[in-house]
């Protein structure tokens, strides 16, 4: 039967196992929102504030559910506002697939209004895109779309359609349509013979786990292997949650702001395995003096990221799961005590140096550190926890315990201020779990319109400000590298309570050190949406902290 | 230590290919000394590229043109 193109896509949506959709209206998705107004009972769409917040929310979405996010938007400013969300996915390998609207075909490239070349635009920040300009276009692409976006190392895919397509009717037989998962890479089986073989003959192996971990959904596999073969396993920030914090072969966050014993023992290792993750910069500080001694199993579903920064003893191209089994089945079992040893002696100084002073301190104010350790106290490491960007970020990396996995949504690569509420949302959608957003005061005003979405959808998202009056990161690198020129860093922030109440979302604020408490169970029993505005320390830097240019050996304590 | 190198790209022969691959040399600010084509409306394209980089550089940038959805395969001479 004919349809009209727009129905054909929203029907494709559906068959695709979406049920949710973020979006804001405009003209040229008029006729996409009028073929969606008939399917409001099997799709669900959050109207956002801001495109920006769509596709944020959709990533909180995809990260949560594993599942592609879906936003919508209208050409021109609705599209070029979710490039930064785009361009966030594309560094943390998120599945999204952004419909964008466009002029009719016939006007594309007279400048048209509202007509942008976003396929231009968003070329360098996804997996693939489209402009789809014939509704006879519409099954093939949205199946290619989803396809793309959610096989291999994930990422966004932005499908646009031009007006006249959305309109055009067209002959749909929706029973030819299969979503069909793409086959992997192979795995090389002789290659991770070699891996096991240094494995098995290895005195101080280590093993760094990374986002790749989480979404091959190899949590279990992880934890296996680390029991079968006694070998310590660090995560980097977006494989905090892979392991339970909890566990005793757990050793710490790598990184520029991890733990301290994780990053020093790297220059000691003789075999890493590193499954799932870039060595990024943040990661491995000085490459020059790197992790030299070792040798290095990279174990990664994106084999351009193997060789990249960090040279690869063994390179395995595959799936993070597929690899653990594969290992798990004829590695030699082994203990590694002293090893480990090794690492619990680092991690004595710094908690007598650090995280002690942080977590029983006597100061008149509250520090980041306190609030994040009794949230997750109170939360016993299980509630979902989405952070904006910032100190606060790397304190809720570093003491929150995260027990469950996936549990951890970060803005890893990209750093985008904003991403928190937004993400907290659209997380909030794809699970029942208690969703706890915690930003700073800066983060926080860059996207302080979606709590308009938060509480028209109902959603019981809980945030935690915490608010040190000013952009507390940059203000840390001023008074470390930049000789305390504090330049730009202080905010005169509104009175957040106020605010949220005047958005119809209850707040709180807290003070002093005995309110905090009483203000986080009254949080966290709420059944709606909840604001805690919390004032923390100004003067307070995170450490460790591995210094730019320096190398993991040159970490610092203070 | 830069040398020559000619990178054969062989993929679907449509609108944009060649958009893609010349931005991932824009990207790292290589200039493209030489370019050839050819292909057919139905047929596959082949593009020969040719630059002057460092081996590692060249290596990566057949990585990361490989990734491209339409792309079938790189050969680097």
């Amino acid at each position: 039967m004919e349809n009209r193109g727009a129905e054909i896509l929203i029907k494709l949506l559906i068959k695709n196992g979406v049920k949710t959709v973020f979006g804001f209206p405009g003209g040229t998705v008029i006729p996409l929102y009028d073929a969606l107004y008939d399917y409001q009972d099997q799709i669900h769409h959050v109207l956002v504030r801001h495109e920006q917040g769509a596709v944020h929310a959709a990533e909180g979405y995809a990260r949560v559910s594993g599942k592609a996010g879906v936003c919508f938007a209208t050409s021109g400013p609705g599209a070029t506002n979710l490039v930064t969300g785009i361009a966030n996915a594309m560094m943390d390998s998120t599945p999204l697939v952004c419909i964008t609207g466009q002029v009719s075909a016939n006007l594309v490239g007279s400048d048209a209004f509202q007509e942008t070349d976003i396929i231009a635009v968003t070329t360098p920040i996804t997996k693939w895109n489209y402009q789809i300009t014939q509704a006879s276009e519409i099954p093939s692409v949205v199946q290619k779309a989803f396809k793309i976006a959610t096989s291999g190392r994930p990422g966004p895919v932005v499908v646009e359609i031009t007006r006249n397509a959305q309109q055009e009717f067209f002959e749909f037989n929706d029973e030819e349509i299969d979503p069909q998962p793409h086959a992997g890479p192979t795995l090389d089986h002789s290659l991770v013979k070699k891996a096991i073989q240094l494995l098995n003959n290895a005195q101080k192996p280590y093993i760094f786990a990374g986002h790749g971990v989480l979404l091959a959904k190899a949590s279990k596999e992880l934890r296996e292997l680390a029991e079968k073969t006694g070998i310590p396993v660090a995560v980097t920030l977006h494989g905090l949650s892979s392991i339970p914090k909890s566990h005793p072969l757990y050793v710490g966050m790598l990184g520029m702001h991890g733990n301290y014993g994780a990053n020093l023992l790297t220059n000691q290792a003789d075999v890493i395995l590193a499954i799932g993750m870039r060595f990024d910069d943040r990661v491995t500080g000085k490459l020059s003096a790197y992790a030299k001694q070792a040798k290095i199993i990279h174990v990664d579903i994106d084999l351009a990221e193997c060789n990249k920064n960090v040279p690869a003893d063994i390179a395995i191209n595959g799936d993070a799961r597929e690899v653990l089994t594969t290992l798990l089945k004829n590695i030699k079992p082994a203990t590694h005590q002293t090893w480990i040893d090794e690492f619990r002696k680092l991690d004595k100084i710094e908690e007598e140096q650090i995280i002690k002073p942080l977590l029983h301190s006597k100061t008149d104010q509250l520090n980041m550190a306190e609030v994040i350790n009794s949230l997750s106290e109170k939360t016993k490491g299980q509630a979902v926890i989405v952070t904006d960007v910032g100190q606060h970020q790397m304190i809720t990396a570093r003491y929150y315990g995260f027990e469950k996995p996936n549990t951890f949504i970060t803005s890893g690569g990209l750093g985008t201020m904003g991403f928190g509420l937004p993400a907290a949302m659209g997380a909030k959608t794809a699970t029942d779990l208690p969703v706890i957003a915690v930003v700073g005061d800066g983060s926080f005003q860059m996207t302080i319109q979606e709590l308009a979405t938060v509480a028209q959808e109902k959603l019981p998202v809980k945030i935690i400000l915490l608010n040190n009056t000013c952009l507390g990161m940059v203000r840390q690198w001023q008074d470390l590298f930049f000789n305390k020129r504090y330049s730009f860093v202080n905010l005169q922030n509104p009175d957040f309570v106020k605010i949220a109440e005047g958005f119809f979302i209850k707040a709180e604020k807290v003070i002093k050190r005995k309110e905090l408490d009483g203000a986080l169970e009254r949080m966290l029993k709420s059944k709606t949406a909840y604001l805690l505005d919390i004032d923390v320390e100004k003067e307070l830097n995170v450490f460790p902290m591995m210094a730019p240019g320096a190398s993991v050996e040159e970490i610092r304590l203070s | 230590m830069k040398d020559t190198f000619q990178i054969t790209i062989l993929s679907e022969n449509a609108p944009g290919v060649l958009y893609r691959i010349a931005g991932i040399l824009a990207r790292r600010k290589v200039n493209i000394e030489g370019i050839h084509f050819s292909g057919t409306k139905n047929c596959d394209a082949t593009f020969t590229l040719t630059v002057r980089i460092s081996k590692e550089l060249a290596e990566q940038i057949v990585q990361h043109v490989k990734r491209i959805v339409e792309v079938k395969e790189v050969h680097l001479t």
